[in-house]
């Protein structure tokens, strides 16, 4: 079959699709943090604010998708009707374990709160139990939510497995950041944080050769996406530069002896934050319709 | 599977088609006049039409219909319906739509009081007609001029397309209106050539693409000839990107190379046409041996016989050549031997003059003319004369060059020499066609006449138009204008126009009081438009708005459905009803089919209650001039309808107990329930129940009616007319001119051919989204699928090889410029491989002004914006795209 | 139960649109959004002069393995008994994960300005009133009566043809087991009981 002649761009999924996907992520990867901090003997508050963040993000991103992108925003309650097969009962599935395994979880944190402090003793037993909870759900949100794009057959530029895996990497590399630049790290909190930044920056860098390479040598319409995509200086900028690059290079600076002065986490996390973004929209926005037509 | 919930969700969601009554009636929006159904339900309390299917019983289009067919329903639903008399607001200008609600009475009462003030003769009026009104209401507007003493229609099928293009092709078979005459039998063809046609056929006329796609199922061979890449050159085998305009020269040279390798139909040449035919060389024309009678009508040929060797005498109206006058059967011969002398003059052949006056049209020479390679060019002519049955498609519109007639008629001979006419594959002649022959010889031999609308074929526009041309018709010895100004031509040694019929030919001197006919101006200073809209559908737009607003332009009528563009430019606006909601005064033929058939429309919706048909409009008319009696004296004589029944039925509606319209119809019923043996409501309940009637069918038909096999066609010999006799009738009452060349001859576009590089050939066509009837632009469902392909549909396809020299991109605005007169319009590019390099093109229908047609106005460029006035002179068709374009950015 | 499956013919197709039209008319589809069931592409190939142009109608493939089913959270999209996929309008989410999914492009939103456009148009006898995501129903409401699809009946080309594919004298039948009508990327694996003929 010749090149063919005219690839149309998808009409589904827009900019409010790529909001959910990130907030969503982010806060999954912020609770499922949470969890994995509490292993580290960290503060109650870093603890707290990671939840919190982590649920607001969610509550953003659950309003995105059912408010800015829905049609019918009245009828996701019939959202869970389809819960053996699709990737959006999945979500919603994902995100009610999210708040409820992050708020039980928290709880305990906060025993003498007036009321829920109450609740909150009564649940301390548990607490790892709903942490888990909410860790795996948090950490299978990103995937899956990315998987709602490299699911389907019908657009090559986002139908492959590296797709939900950058997402699940991303997040977490901007939730460390994120609560880097809110917290003053030292000593081995330090040395952990930038070297899980590290370690997810390379493995970034990885998987995103590896979809590189997945679109070049794939599909015309993968391919024909993936230059639009390398085409746009924002999103070249945005990603490969400041999401990818910086990082990894700010990282290891700070993992082989340099000395933080404070900027680093914030600068970390703005760059990642940014390159989050834009991978996820200018991925959304590129994606380019299976040419079926036999001319 | 899904759930008995869900299987109920399904059923709830219920289509257009669900619980309607289905009413036959006739499609409106092109003269292919497809047979449709409307489907109606009660909507809001009222009967509402919703949806539109083919008619299955439709010889023609069998049960199928185009995306205008299907939209067409939308036209009853327009926001901007007229729905009163409009009379314009005193002071405001013609052009503005400026307009205040009247009764019928005020109307009619303000239009007799502007022809009473300005003292309008009637030879100062003119009806102007758009194609419905041709179709539809022939017999009504003709008898409403006749009896009213008005010279002058102007209809607009004439010099865009029925006497253009079709001209040529009834030079050799006698038609006149082709494309509703004849349909060509694509689906038995096994090879096909299509030359300058693509609405005709692909963009769109379902009659012709049912069959067509027959052909294109069979594997049958298409061949077309087009400098774009249209709906049709997409199903061609093999797309000829022919020079625009040379497609003549094609044709002379697959004629050279049909006759001398023998790949034509010797038997029928022989039979049935004027090839065998004796004829001499006299001062350098060609010249028949013949016997003519007093009106110059032929009544003796010669052929030398093949097996007694001697000459004999043929009669001068006759199907065949194979019967002598004393009733002897001959062979005629194609050639005759060298020096053959006959009554002491060296004679040959037609057949073999045709053969010398090919000698010069190579396919090397034709290669020079069309840019197509001679090798190809020889291919077809070879392969199309190997193969049976070919078939050259007629052509429809023909309004490009001068030369059209003669291309269209060279396609027609094309076609002769495979002798196929009423044979499978081949050009097939409507059953209605046929009857009207059948009666016209039966009238014939027992001395009598037919009624003039039954005159078949080139008989009719003879002698209808030739009423027009012929001062002595009318009491106030005015001819139309058209012809008063060819004679005043002549007078002052210009070439006028031979056969002006239904033209606007002179209209703007006669607007502007400086045509004169005997001594004085004779003046136009009325318009009456019915369905026209010549602002956007004639050329160019300037004249027509110059002539609509000129201060001697006293009175102008418009009679339509929605607001055109032209109707901003009227005094008195009288609405319409349209094709859906009307009932229709006749029982038509159903157009071109091969089985007899008859066919009307049934009012499937309530009309707007302050609409009228034409037919109540042009009888109200009729009898605020006190013509009434006459009226329908003219009607009886020339429909043959009983003036008895007229008169009765017409007494009812004068009292205002039925329209005239019903009147007409209830008349029209009762003749052909009487044709057909029956009643007329038995008939009404039939035509209503199957919506088209087969009288009788093609097989029966032809057993006994064929043309050539049985019947004799309406040329002046009777015979297939490869030399035509009407043509050297021209010379001889001219003097000589290539265009009416009675032979083979070869005229070029009279275009630019050594061209700047930002200078083009132009062509234009249409898409088969839109309609070119007068009020049909503003449909929003044609407009939606029209903008959809807005760049290959509204831009000027320009090739990249050109488009890059020039910096050109898709959607550029670019400035288009006719060379020639200076004309210019805007307009957006399309670069595109589609079209050849040395050459631009545009889509003719869009551009629509009124801002009232909120679908269309404003989308797009309209083509009368270049195309400059200038006709050629045999019927003043018009040479719309002879001349070159620069386009700049 | 007969399995309908349709044939479109590009040999013939000569890109009328009155397929577009036809649909427009009988479902009410949202053409003033420039949004319709079936459509037909214009697609153009190599150079002048050996240019070509195809015409390619599009139209919702029914598959027999619809993506749009699988992905669908409300379950919305179904399929019913004839095997049609069919959209449910009460329970549609418009999420339009299936207009993702779809590797034919056969689904559009008929968003709220539809919604209200269709009123206006056609008053109590507006078919779309709710928000959803639309698609060719096969015309399965026609079917019921007997007729064929608006676009089948009214294809002048005589390009579409429908039938029951399990049913061998079938023209549809036919064409698909003499290999002559083939669907489009059965790579994909939706299984589309829409096959052509090019």
């Amino acid at each position: 079959m010749a090149k063919p002649m005219h690839l149309e761009h998808q009409e589904a999924y827009e900019w409010p699709v790529s909001v959910y996907l990130f907030f969503g992520g982010f806060g999954g990867a912020l609770i499922a943090l949470a969890f994995i901090f509490h292993f580290f003997a960290a503060t109650q508050s870093m603890i707290g604010l990671s939840v919190i963040s982590g649920l607001v993000l969610f509550a953003i991103a659950g309003m995105f998708l059912v408010f800015f992108d829905l049609e019918r925003p009245l009828n996701a309650v019939y959202s869970l009707n389809n819960f053996t097969k699709s990737g959006i009962s999945w979500d919603v599935i994902l995100i009610v374990l999210n708040y409820i395994g992050a708020i039980l979880y928290v709880l305990p944190e906060y025993p003498n709160l007036p009321i829920i402090g109450g609740i909150g003793q009564a649940l301390a037993p548990f607490q790892l139990f709903f942490g888990a909870i909410g860790a795996i759900a948090g950490f299978l949100f990103p995937i899956i939510s990315g998987g709602l794009l490299a699911g389907p057959e019908s657009i090559p530029l986002w139908h492959t497995p590296a797709l939900p895996l950058l997402y699940l990497v991303t997040s977490f590399e901007l939730g460390l950041a994120f609560i880097g630049s809110l917290f003053p790290v030292s000593g081995l909190v330090f040395t952990a944080f930038t070297g899980g930044i590290f370690a997810l920056s390379l493995l970034t860098f990885g998987i995103s050769f590896a979809y590189l390479e997945h679109t070049h040598n794939g599909p015309v319409e993968a391919k024909e996406g993936m230059h639009r995509m390398l085409k746009t200086f924002r999103f070249v900028l945005l990603y490969p530069l400041l999401g990818v690059l910086f990082p990894l290079v700010l990282s290891a600076y700070l993992l082989f002896g340099g000395a933080a002065s404070g900027w680093e986490f914030p600068a970390l996390a703005v760059t990642l934050f940014l390159g989050g973004f834009a991978v996820r929209n200018c991925v959304i926005l590129n994606g380019i319709e299976t040419y079926p037509w036999p001319y | 599977m899904s759930s008995q919930k869900e299987r109920n969700v399904a059923a709830r969601q219920s289509t257009s088609s669900r619980d309607v009554e289905w009413v036959p009636s006739i499609c409106n929006f092109c003269s292919t006049v497809c047979n449709v159904r409307v489907g109606v339900k009660t909507v809001n309390g009222k009967k509402t039409a919703v949806k539109i299917e083919g008619n299955p019983n439709s010889p023609l289009n069998r049960g199928k219909t185009c995306a205008r067919g299907q939209a067409g329903l939308r036209q009853t639903y327009d926001a901007q319906r007229l729905t009163t008399p409009l009379i314009r607001v005193p002071g405001s200008k013609r052009g503005e739509w400026n307009f205040r609600p009247a009764s019928w009475e005020e109307a009619y009462g303000y239009v007799m009081q502007k022809l009473q003030e300005n003292q309008v003769q009637p030879w100062e009026m003119s009806m102007v007609g758009g194609w419905t009104s041709c179709v539809f209401y022939m017999p009504l507007a003709l008898s409403f001029v006749f009896s009213t003493g008005i010279p002058n229609i102007v209809a607009s099928p004439m010099q865009q397309c029925v006497a253009a293009g079709h001209f040529g092709n009834d030079m050799v078979t006698g038609n006149f209106n082709f494309h509703d005459e004849v349909l060509a039998d694509f689906e038995n063809a096994q090879y096909i050539i299509f030359s300058m046609t693509n609405s005709g056929v692909a963009a769109a006329s379902t009659s012709r693409l049912v069959r067509f796609a027959e052909a294109k199922k069979r594997g049958a061979k298409v061949i077309v000839l087009d400098p774009r890449l249209s709906e049709m050159a997409a199903k061609a085998d093999e797309w000829l990107a022919i020079k625009p305009g040379t497609d003549s020269a094609f044709f002379l040279a697959m004629i050279h190379v049909m006759l001398r390798k023998g790949l034509y139909e010797k038997d029928f040449l022989i039979k049935h046409s004027n090839m065998p035919f004796l004829a001499m060389e006299h001062q350098g024309m060609v010249v028949p041996m013949m016997e003519t009678n007093e009106q110059g009508f032929p009544t003796a040929f010669w052929v030398r016989d093949q097996i007694s060797g001697e000459v004999r005498k043929l009669p001068g109206y006759s199907n065949t050549n194979a019967v002598d006058v004393d009733g002897k059967n001959i062979v005629p011969s194609l050639e005759v031997p060298k020096d053959f002398e006959f009554n002491g003059q060296k004679v040959k052949t037609i057949f073999q003059y045709m053969v010398e006056q090919s000698a010069k049209f190579t396919p090397a020479w034709a290669e020079q003319e069309t840019s197509i390679p001679a090798a190809t060019i020889e291919r077809i002519a070879v392969e199309f004369g190997q193969t049976r049955p070919a078939l050259v498609d007629p052509g429809w519109h023909g309004a490009r060059y001068e030369n059209i007639l003669n291309t269209r008629r060279l396609q027609s001979i094309v076609q002769a020499l495979v002798g196929g006419f009423d044979v499978p594959g081949g050009w097939m002649m409507s059953g209605e066609y046929r009857e009207k022959l059948m009666h016209f010889l039966q009238a014939m031999q027992k001395g009598e006449q037919v009624p003039l609308l039954s005159l078949p074929g080139l008989q009719f526009p003879l002698t209808a138009a030739g009423k027009f041309f012929d001062p002595r018709e009318w009491s106030h010895g005015h001819p139309s204008f058209a012809m008063a100004k060819s004679m005043s031509d002549k007078a002052e040694g210009k070439p006028g126009i031979i056969f002006p019929a239904f033209s606007d030919y002179g209209l703007d001197e006669a607007v502007e009081g400086k045509l004169m006919f005997n001594g004085e101006p004779y003046r136009i200073k009325a318009l009456i438009m019915n369905a026209a809209n010549p602002v956007r559908h004639f050329y160019p737009e300037s004249r027509w708005k110059k002539l609509l607003t000129h201060p001697n332009m006293a009175l102008i009528v418009a009679i339509d459905i929605v607001p055109s563009d032209t109707a901003a430019y009227a005094d008195v606006i009288l609405p319409n009803q349209n094709y859906i909601e009307r009932e229709e005064p006749f029982i038509y033929g159903a157009g071109p089919s091969t089985d007899l058939a008859i066919t009307t429309r049934f009012s499937a919706v309530d009309p707007h209650p302050q609409t009228k048909g034409t037919a109540d409009i042009l009888f109200e008319f009729v009898i605020g001039f006190g013509a009434l009696d006459k009226f329908m004296e003219t009607i009886s004589a020339f429909t043959g309808y009983d003036l008895n029944d007229i008169k009765a039925e017409v007494g009812k509606a004068t009292k205002g107990e039925q329209s005239f319209t019903k009147a007409m119809r209830n008349v029209s019923f009762k003749h052909h329930a009487n044709n057909l043996k029956t009643t007329p409501e038995k008939l009404e309940v039939r035509l209503r129940k199957e919506g088209v009637v087969v009288v009788e069918p093609k097989e029966k038909l032809l057993e006994h009616a064929a043309i050539c096999r049985h019947l004799p066609v309406p040329t002046p010999s009777g015979r297939i007319e490869i030399y035509s006799l009407l043509l050297a009738g021209f010379v001889q009452q001219q003097g000589y001119r290539v265009n009416w060349d009675p032979g083979l001859v070869y005229f070029p576009p009279q275009v630019n051919q050594e061209k700047k590089p930002n200078e083009f050939f132009f062509t234009y066509g249409k898409v088969p989204t839109v309609s070119y009837a007068s009020t049909n632009s503003n449909n929003p469902i044609l407009m939606a699928l029209s903008k959809n392909k807005e760049d290959e549909f509204m831009g000027l396809w320009i090739n990249p090889q050109r488009a890059n020299l020039l910096n050109i991109k898709t959607g550029d605005v670019v400035t288009l410029e006719n060379c020639q007169s200076g004309q210019k319009a805007e307009i957006k590019a399309f670069v595109t491989e589609m079209v050849r390099p040395d050459t631009v093109f545009m889509s003719s229908s869009f551009g629509t002004e009124n801002p009232l047609l909120k679908f269309s106005a404003g989308v797009g460029t309209a083509l009368n914006k270049i195309v400059p006035y200038q006709v050629e002179p045999i019927v003043s068709a018009f040479r719309s795209q002879e001349f070159t374009v620069r386009v700049t950015k | 139960m007969a399995r309908y499956g349709m044939v479109i013919d590009l040999r013939s197709c000569v890109g009328c649109q009155a397929c577009s039209a036809a649909c427009a008319l009988e479902n009410q589809t949202p053409y003033w959004s420039d949004k319709w069931r079936t459509k037909v592409l214009d697609i153009q190939t190599g150079q002048y002069p050996n240019t070509g142009r195809y015409f390619v109608p599009t139209i919702c493939m029914h598959c027999e393995e619809p993506a749009c089913m699988t992905v669908c959270p409300s379950k919305a999209t179904f399929k019913n008994d004839d095997g049609f996929v069919l959209v449910n309008y009460d329970t549609c989410l418009g999420c339009k994960a299936c207009m993702a999914a779809c590797p034919y492009g056969a689904r559009y939103v008929y968003d709220k300005n539809d919604v209200r456009q269709a009123k206006e148009v056609y008053g109590e006898a507006a078919q779309h009133t709710k928000v959803h995501i639309d698609k060719c129903t096969f015309c399965q409401d026609r079917i019921a009566l007997g007729m064929e699809p608006a676009c089948v009946s009214t294809c002048p080309t005589l390009s579409r043809m429908v039938g029951d594919l399990d049913d061998p004298a079938s023209a549809v039948a036919k064409a698909v087991s003499s290999g002559l009508a083939k669907p489009l990327r059965p790579d994909l694996g939706t299984n589309p009981r829409v096959y052509y003929i090019y």
